[in-house]
């Protein structure tokens, strides 16, 4: 009720002290002094540390899970999974969509749905107790949290409040004793003084009373560990692809704060996608494949590649167009912006000018918030923008999105759940609801009114899930349920539907596992290869964009920096990101990250104003 | 600076729309209906008296984000089958009216709880499903009292039923009377228990008052050292009424023709006591654990219930809670009409505290005590006189009672709407404002 009891409130520090288990947190940042467990007390230990000693600590695992097994109705997701977490590890769980990483959570935290399926197989051991979790509140009083992918914040109340939320102080009233604690009042004071002690022990400079929903999402993220470690006894958390919606800085900032936190004693679990932070910042590696654990390694003896080939079970080859015959430079200009500005929140385009080729792969890349995702939404008019769009030569007003649609552009949004799909209805009407409206396809006449033609819409989803490699049950089968990148390839069908000549793709592999990725990559290469499509990809993943573009124009700060091929140096890219104009050879014998961030830094140190770039961009 | 002022004052007006459109009513209709204003004073405090607690009794379920609560229709039956029976049994007086709250809360706790079990299967559609519950509680009720009581609900008594003559020539009493009057202990009980002339209260009320606000003031500052001017915001509603008080007050002392208007104006001291008691506790549950998961709930539903919050349960509480104080309401506004129009009384209950709430400048995910008191001194204002307003207009008395009825739906329609407006005209302008922010961010650099 009163904040935690910390070793650096203690006056004589080489004191034994007891406290009650769980009522202190292991030591301060250079507190070494080892933990003595007795009973149901924990004390430091007078001795000082000799090398050696942490090792009985190091013996007990925080979590084991052996063996664990589980079917639903006769498909067996789990075989013969073990997971063991030492505390103060940071432990990696990667696997393809699928995998059965969530599985594996859910039977830790008790979600109901194992219960209702029959449960599983194996022991769950929490320091070195048997124990069976048959809730998520269970697992809660066990000390394991867990961080989600989607914020489990309330926008309207403070950070302090989102911190302590369902665990508010309370101070005791008279009407408290008679009719239960829920009617004792909230102690805001005290609430917000723990929540700022957390803060501060996170090392994060943030107000406790901010108001959450005014705060930018990398600090979301904050308050949500925050929250875990303000619990008393939180031994373990679990992170659900925490820096999926981060930027790159924010990622780095955060996971150096998850660091932090576990050489406090705190044992991570963090699933994601993204391996180099994986490479980065875990100790330790479990993969999973089809159920199966197929690696169990410490993180220092992967890399990345290796660890991917773990996951996907065969090499990932690194994707190379192959060059037409044809040089892109000759052939006509099918859109070009001029002076074109969009004003997406977050996402503003100031002044982007190019010219994109017929039969290209164009690609849009740049760093989060700078402004290259609004420009595939500001020519489809989905927000405010200005400035000149020429479409085959013609100039549009894009704010009119039906004559943009209807002059061959398709688009295929990077927000998929939410402006992209209708999440319950099948994967038919998903496909077949673009072209209902704008060109009048798969629409029957009976006595001249226009009735939806299911018939001809599922013999297309038919060729377009054979065509795109859905993994479906078939046609009927709710969006809902398919996995991210299966879903992802609904969208690019529906985009299909239009037979467009241009089709812009946001973000198209934003979320998916590897293994997808690929095909979707190998999907939009033979779009543009066998159709003719030119194709317009805005990602953030520049490896990606190298991957199958022609040419990448980079956005920084709302313009474009630069336009770069593919086959160009890795340090240009890294140039043109923070709003350098490259010079012509790299300085001798610099690496090159340390060059670009070098000159990031002349740059800002003389606030030089951003290069003149429309020349380039135009040529 | 000059724009961004002005910016201010049209942020304020756009943000109290409704109460200040209906404010605007008011006067007018004061004006055109030529009505002196010890009349308006006196109907005014009656009436607010009258209705306050049925309309504080909504605030809970909009803040646990079910909105506008319907269903205190329910409530008020409760309140009524009380009243009912102690004018049965002659248990008068203001322990009658006492034990007629107990029946009252007793049964709304069973009703509040089969309301809120419904509400939770329907969530997102408590509004739309309260109503029609409202409607069909209606029908319920009229069953049991038109026709169960006395035949089989075994119950005699020739002052509140109805009399009729079986086959075999006996008499038979079946059903309820249309209208029951309560004895006279009973009748006014609570509002003429203790009744002090407006001037002789007014000061002490002001006392009051002022000794809390400084109270809460002075805690603020000295223990939770916050600065002078958060503090005066945090109390904002304390410290408003205080001045508002004061200054009438001094208008009182200093203009006769307001002390004229107040000289005649008598207070119900022991109904204002129970309303603010009433007020009090709500407050109070916000305040609470209870208070702050009804709050989660209303922001969130996902979050509180992965928060461990138990959502279903939070939900049904909110709505006995308002179901209770919405009979305790019934109760205090029939003994001050003084019967009970047995199958009509409750049938607008709904209805007139929501536009009441409303017209507060309340919407259906917002509502505090100041609006709640805002909307019932405006809505009732304009209830009493756009009748006589009418009358003076078009010389026909009919016409000004169409109104009334068409008043009060269509300021729910309009507050809806001009609450949707406003969402959307605030989506606009925090777009407009966060795109500007970027381009100067981006200028800076």
């Amino acid at each position: 009720m009163h904040g935690r009891i910390r070793p650096w409130d203690c006056s004589l520090p080489r004191r034994p002290f007891l406290f009650k288990k769980g009522l202190c947190t292991p030591s301060e940042p250079g507190d070494t002094r080892p933990l003595v467990h007795w009973g149901k007390y924990t004390r430091y230990s007078r001795l000082p540390v000799k090398p050696g000693r942490r090792k009985t600590l190091d013996r007990k695992f925080v979590l084991e899970m052996n063996h664990i097994g589980k079917d639903f109705f006769g498909n067996q997701v789990l075989k013969d999974v073990s997971i063991k977490v030492k505390p103060g590890e940071i432990v990696a769980l990667i696997g393809e969509n699928g995998a059965g990483k969530s599985t594996i959570m859910n039977i830790l935290f008790g979600m109901p749905a194992i219960h209702q399926t029959g449960g599983f197989t194996g022991e769950v051991i929490i320091d070195g107790e048997k124990v069976d979790i048959k809730s998520p509140m269970e697992a809660m009083k066990h000390g394991i949290g867990m961080v989600h992918q989607e914020f489990m914040l309330i926008d309207g109340y403070d950070v302090a409040e989102n911190v302590k939320l369902n665990r508010e102080n309370l101070k005791k009233t008279p009407l408290g004793m008679v009719f239960g604690k829920r009617l004792n009042l909230v102690d805001q004071l005290s609430m917000h003084k723990d929540a700022r002690t957390t803060l501060d022990s996170l090392g994060i400079d943030l107000g406790e009373r901010t108001r959450v929903g005014s705060l930018p999402v990398g600090y979301k993220q904050f308050v949500e560990i925050a929250r875990e470690l303000d619990k008393e006894n939180t031994r373990l958390i679990v992170l659900d692809e925490p820096t999926a919606v981060l930027t790159e800085t924010e990622a780095e900032t955060f996971l150096s704060c998850v660091r932090s936190v576990a050489e406090k004693g705190i044992a991570f679990i963090f699933i994601s996608h993204k391996l180099d932070e994986i490479k980065n910042y875990t100790h330790h590696v479990f993969v999973l494949r089809d159920g199966e654990m197929v690696g169990d390694y410490h993180t220092r003896e992967l890399t990345t590649i290796r660890m991917s080939e773990l996951m996907v079970g065969r090499k990932v080859e690194i994707l190379n167009r192959q060059t037409d015959g044809e040089a892109p430079e000759h052939r006509e200009i099918c859109l070009e912006l001029e002076h074109f500005g969009v004003s997406m929140p977050g996402e503003v385009a100031r002044d982007v000018s190019f010219q994109v080729k017929k039969g290209e792969i164009f690609g849009i890349g740049g760093l989060a918030g700078h402004g290259k995702i609004s420009i595939a939404n500001g020519i489809m008019g989905l927000y405010p923008c200005r400035g000149q769009v020429k479409i085959h030569g013609k100039a549009m007003d894009v704010t009119k999105t039906s004559d943009t649609l209807n002059e061959g552009v398709a688009f295929v949004s990077e927000d998929r759940r939410g402006a992209g799909l209708m999440l319950d209805e099948s994967i038919e009407l998903n496909i077949a609801i673009g072209a209902l409206k704008t060109k009048n396809r798969f629409v029957t006449r009976r006595l001249g009114i226009p009735f939806y033609d299911k018939k001809e819409a599922i013999a297309y989803a038919k060729k377009m899930i054979q065509e795109l490699d859905i993994r479906c049950t078939g046609h009927s089968q709710p969006v809902r349920s398919l996995s991210g990148g299966n879903q992802q390839k609904v969208c690019i069908a529906r985009a299909l539907t239009l037979e467009p000549d241009i089709l812009f793709v946001s973000e198209p592999t934003r979320g998916i596992d590897i293994g997808a990725k690929k095909m979707i990559l190998d999907s939009l290469m033979k779009l543009n290869r066998e159709k003719g499509v030119t194709v317009i990809i805005t990602s953030s993943e520049l490896a990606e964009l190298r991957s199958v573009c022609n040419r990448i124009a980079i956005v920084t700060e709302g313009k474009i920096a630069g336009i770069l091929s593919s086959t160009d140096e890795d340090y240009k890219y890294g140039m043109l990101m923070s709003g350098v104009k490259p010079p012509e050879a790299p300085e001798a014998g610099s690496p090159q990250k340390a060059g670009a961030a070098e000159a990031g830094e002349r740059q800002n140190a003389a606030a030089a104003p951003v290069p003149e770039t429309e020349g380039r961009a135009n040529s | 600076m000059e724009h961004k002022k002005r910016n201010k004052y049209v942020e304020f007006l756009q943000d109290n729309m409704v109460p200040i459109l209906f404010t605007i009513l008011c006067m007018a209709s004061i004006k055109i209906s030529g009505q002196n204003a010890g009349y308006v004073i006196t109907e005014t405090i009656s009436r607010v008296g009258r209705n306050a607690i049925l309309i504080v009794s909504l605030i809970l379920p909009v803040l646990c984000g079910m909105g506008l609560n319907f269903s205190i229709v329910l409530g008020a039956m409760a309140g009524e089958v009380g009243l009912i029976l102690i004018t049965h049994w002659s248990f008068d007086g203001l322990k009658g009216i006492v034990l007629a709250a107990v029946i009252a809360t007793v049964l709304s706790v069973i009703l509040g709880t089969l309301t809120g079990m419904l509400f939770n299967k329907v969530k997102g559609q408590e509004m739309i499903t309260g109503m029609i519950l409202g409607f069909f509680a209606v029908g319920v009720y009229d069953l049991i009292f038109i026709f169960m009581v006395g035949s089989i609900i075994p119950m005699v008594n020739p002052e509140i039923m109805l009399n009729s003559q079986n086959e075999a020539g006996e008499t038979i009493y079946v059903g309820l009377r249309n209208t029951i009057d309560f004895h006279a202990e009973t009748k006014y009980a609570v509002d003429n228990a203790w009744k002090v002339m407006f001037v002789k209260f007014l000061p002490v009320l002001l006392g009051c008052f002022a000794a809390v606000t400084a109270a809460v003031l002075a805690y603020r500052i000295v223990k939770r050292k916050e600065s002078v001017k958060e503090a005066v915001l945090g109390t904002k509603g304390f410290v408003i009424t205080s001045v508002l008080l004061a200054v009438l007050q001094g208008m009182i002392m200093t203009v006769p023709a307001v002390k004229k208007a107040f000289f005649i104006v008598q207070v119900p001291v022991l109904t204002g006591i129970v309303i603010g008691a009433v007020c009090l506790l709500v407050v109070f549950i916000t305040k609470t654990k209870l208070g702050q998961d009804i709050r989660t709930v209303g922001m969130n539903m996902q979050v509180a219930s992965a928060a461990g919050i138990d959502v279903d349960r939070t939900r049904i509480v909110a709505t006995v809670l308002s179901t209770v104080i919405a009979s305790w309401g019934q109760i205090i506004f029939l003994q001050n009409i003084g019967n009970v129009q047995t199958f009509n009384s409750h049938e607008q209950v709904g209805t007139y505290a929501v536009a009441a709430l409303l017209v507060g400048g309340a919407s259906i995910d917002k509502a505090t005590m100041g609006q709640v008191f805002t909307g019932t001194v405006l809505f009732h204002i304009l209830f009493f006189m756009t009748p006589l307003a009418g009358k003076v207009l078009f010389n026909d008395p009919q016409l000004g009672e169409y109104f009334r009825v068409f008043l009060c739906y269509g300021i729910i329609a309009i507050s809806l709407f001009l609450y949707a407006w406003k969402k959307v005209v605030e989506e606009k302008r925090r777009m407009e404002k966060e795109y500007q922010e970027q381009l100067a961010q981006l200028e800076a650099k």
